[in-house]
């Protein structure tokens, strides 16, 4: 039977109280557990899981998949409201995001998020529903050697991201590398550059870092800064700032179509899809705009990119799950343990064994996805107004958010003692302009960058030529080059 | 000002690159049986440090990229008084308890944010910010969330 007459029929099958309820819900705790800093997707997955079992069926699969792309909006509003990161894709969504929430234009920032995000979700979802056997078999094609140069080529962003100060974003992204070192080595197992501290032992948590980097700091840097009065009426937003404008939905439709098929294409790649595919659109939609200098102070298209990104490597990190039953994030890994729980085992034989089950789970996919738009586009005044509220009593009630938040990672305060840590080195980059990105996207990537690099060494006897030998490879390293060495050149005839 | 910290900043990111490329060759470079070691990757790394950071540490000698934005001290002072401060708390929830730490924490930045403007309106509203809003997270996060707190002397 033809793949769209077996959607037609999920759909239709989706189309039961039981299961719309279990979207419904996992939509709605997704929402708000994406909102709370230190807590993603895979902790509202794990939270909901035992719930999600106990329904049973597609309905169980439906609420954990709802949970999976609710967190990923309400991780957008975390970063364009409070300018802190809900966890690494959304690290992009910040820049400028965050930038049009500060100058009033909150509810359209948050509204091109719900677009955006269901526009990346329809067509990760197409990808996922009609090409995902065709595209499992191509990525089953990417080595270790070619991880490890798409992590080079997604870390070389960072010349076109550091902007003026490329050497500063060079150093800032060694030191993202070096604390993406800090703690157990992946392959042999010492624990490194622990500064003999023995909280350390086991690494530095990204969120802990990230929330400290991007919200402590925003915080100090804000609050503190007197050249504003954040509460005068022209920094105030009015009723109109709060509300999504759908013209902002055909200006950034190239942003949102190029987010949604690197996404597509990007987000299959088991680990790290959703971060670089997020890196990938947002420099597409850079270097491909008419108004590139905008980027990173409040581009509406700086948000449309890597939010259609994110939403579509969402779905299409579901391919290798289905397919091979290969989970390729720690979110489908907890969903992996939930088909296990109701007696399913992916791989090729589940759409053979359980086609209904599978084609009414990606029938609920579809409904989920237009649910989120609906639910979101209500919430978006109400959560625009956030910033309505005065600053001297917001941001002490976003410092304690953030302290529950960041101690429910490893129930430890020294993570709060961390994240403060970080606030201060983010409140010095802000302000020797040192760009803070490549820090974060070091520390995300550098772990896979190096196991990449030296699982490939160990099977080629160390020899490096097993990076130029296998073609998929050496046209990353020819891209990444290029990519360097264009932009270091007019970094350099701009300053000349 | 700004300048003499972005100086101080370039070297200290120096150092740290020497000392990871120090601390890296005692976990070797090679494994014993010839394979890449731990410290493979945080020697290239360190080194590549030391290379920017040298390179920073002479910009900001000759001022080669003028940094614009203005320092404030007292700004800065505000700022390392906050941080220090909730450092302080922090460092007591093992005593107090989440609960009590988030209060204090919520009262002293507000205080300090308002700090030449406080007056006893504020301090009531502080307070009530402070106790609903720790409730609710408490009720969130521990009760809903079932994330083990952490309790201090007095029980809570």
């Amino acid at each position: 039977m033809d793949s769209f007459e077996l959607l037609l029929g999920g759909i239709q099958s989706a189309l039961t109280i039981k299961v719309l309820t279990a979207t419904l819900i996992g939509v709605l705790v997704g929402l708000v557990i994406g909102v709370l800093p230190g807590l993603g997707p895979s902790a509202g997955v794990a939270i909901l899981l035992p719930f999600a079992v106990s329904l049973g069926g597609s309905a169980a699969i439906a609420a954990l998949a709802g949970v999976y792309y609710g967190a990923m909006y309400g991780g957008a509003v975390t970063s364009i409201l409070l300018g802190i990161p809900g966890d690494a894709p959304s690290i992009m969504t910040v820049l400028d995001g965050h930038a049009m929430a500060k100058r009033g234009e909150a509810g359209r920032a948050l509204g091109i998020t719900v677009f955006a995000s269901f526009t990346g979700g329809l067509i990760g979802l197409i990808f996922l529903t009609f090409l995902a056997p065709y595209i499992s078999e191509a990525a089953l094609h990417f080595g270790t050697a070619e991880m490890a140069s798409l992590m080079l080529l997604s870390l070389s962003f960072v010349a076109v991201l550091g902007g003026r100060n490329i050497i500063k974003g060079f150093a800032t992204l060694c030191i993202g590398l070096i604390l993406g070192m800090v703690g157990l080595d992946p392959i042999a197992g010492p624990s490194r550059i622990n500064f003999g501290i023995y909280d350390l032992i086991d690494g530095l948590n990204f969120a802990v870092v990230a929330i400290g980097l991007f919200g402590f700091s925003e915080i100090f840097n804000t609050m503190l800064n007197k050249n504003t009065d954040l509460d005068s009426p022209d920094m105030r937003p009015t009723l109109k700032s709060l509300m999504p404008r759908l013209s902002d939905f055909m200006a950034t439709k190239w942003s949102q179509l190029s987010g949604s098929v690197i996404g597509c294409f990007v987000g299959i790649l088991p680990g790290v899809g959703a971060t670089t595919a997020t890196i990938m659109s947002y420099a597409a939609a850079k270097k491909f705009s008419k108004n590139s200098d905008e980027f990173g102070k409040g581009s509406i298209d700086g948000v449309a990119a890597p939010e259609a990104a994110n939403n579509s490597a969402s779905y299409s990190s579901m391919i290798p799950l289905f397919t091979l039953g290969i989970p390729g994030s720690a979110t489908t890994a907890v969903m992996l343990g939930g088909l296990l729980m109701i007696g399913l085992q992916p791989g090729p034989m589940l759409f053979i064994n359980n086609p209904d089950f599978v084609w009414t789970v990606f029938g609920s996919f579809y409904i989920g996805n237009l649910m989120l738009v609906f639910i979101t586009i209500l919430a978006i005044p109400a959560l625009a107004s956030i910033m309505l509220v005065k600053m001297r009593i917001l941001y002490p009630i976003i410092f304690a958010i953030i302290i529950y938040g960041v101690y429910s990672i490893n129930l430890s305060p020294f993570d709060i003692g961390v994240a403060l840590f970080f606030g201060l080195i983010g409140y010095l980059f802000m302000k020797l302009d040192y760009p803070m990105v490549p820090l974060i996207l070091g520390m995300v990537l550098g772990p896979m960058l190096e196991r990449g690099i030296r699982r490939t060494l160990i099977s080629s006897d160390g020899s490096f030529m097993a990076f130029f030998d296998r073609p998929i490879s050496l046209v990353l390293l020819l891209i990444t080059a290029a990519m360097i060495m264009v932009q270091v050149y007019k970094t350099y005839r701009k300053v000349q | 000002m700004l300048k003499k910290i972005d100086f101080g900043f370039a070297l200290l990111t120096f150092i740290l690159g020497v000392y990871v490329v120090l601390e890296s060759f005692s976990y070797g470079f090679t494994a014993a049986d010839g394979q890449p070691g731990s410290g493979l990757f945080p020697i290239i790394v360190g080194f590549a440090l030391i290379f920017f950071s040298a390179i920073n540490v002479l910009r900001s000698r000759i001022d080669y990229l003028s940094i614009k934005e203005e320092f404030s001290m007292l700004v800065t002072k505000r700022m390392l008084v906050i941080l220090l401060g909730n450092v302080f708390i922090i460092s007591l929830m093992t005593f107090f308890g989440i609960m009590l730490t988030t209060i204090l924490s919520i009262m002293f930045t507000g205080l300090m944010i308002a700090w030449g403007g406080i007056d006893k309106r504020f301090v009531i509203q502080m307070v009530i910010v402070s106790i609903v809003t720790t409730l609710v997270l408490h009720v969130l996060f521990i009760r809903v969330l079932r994330i083990q707190p952490m309790i201090g002397i007095f029980g809570f």
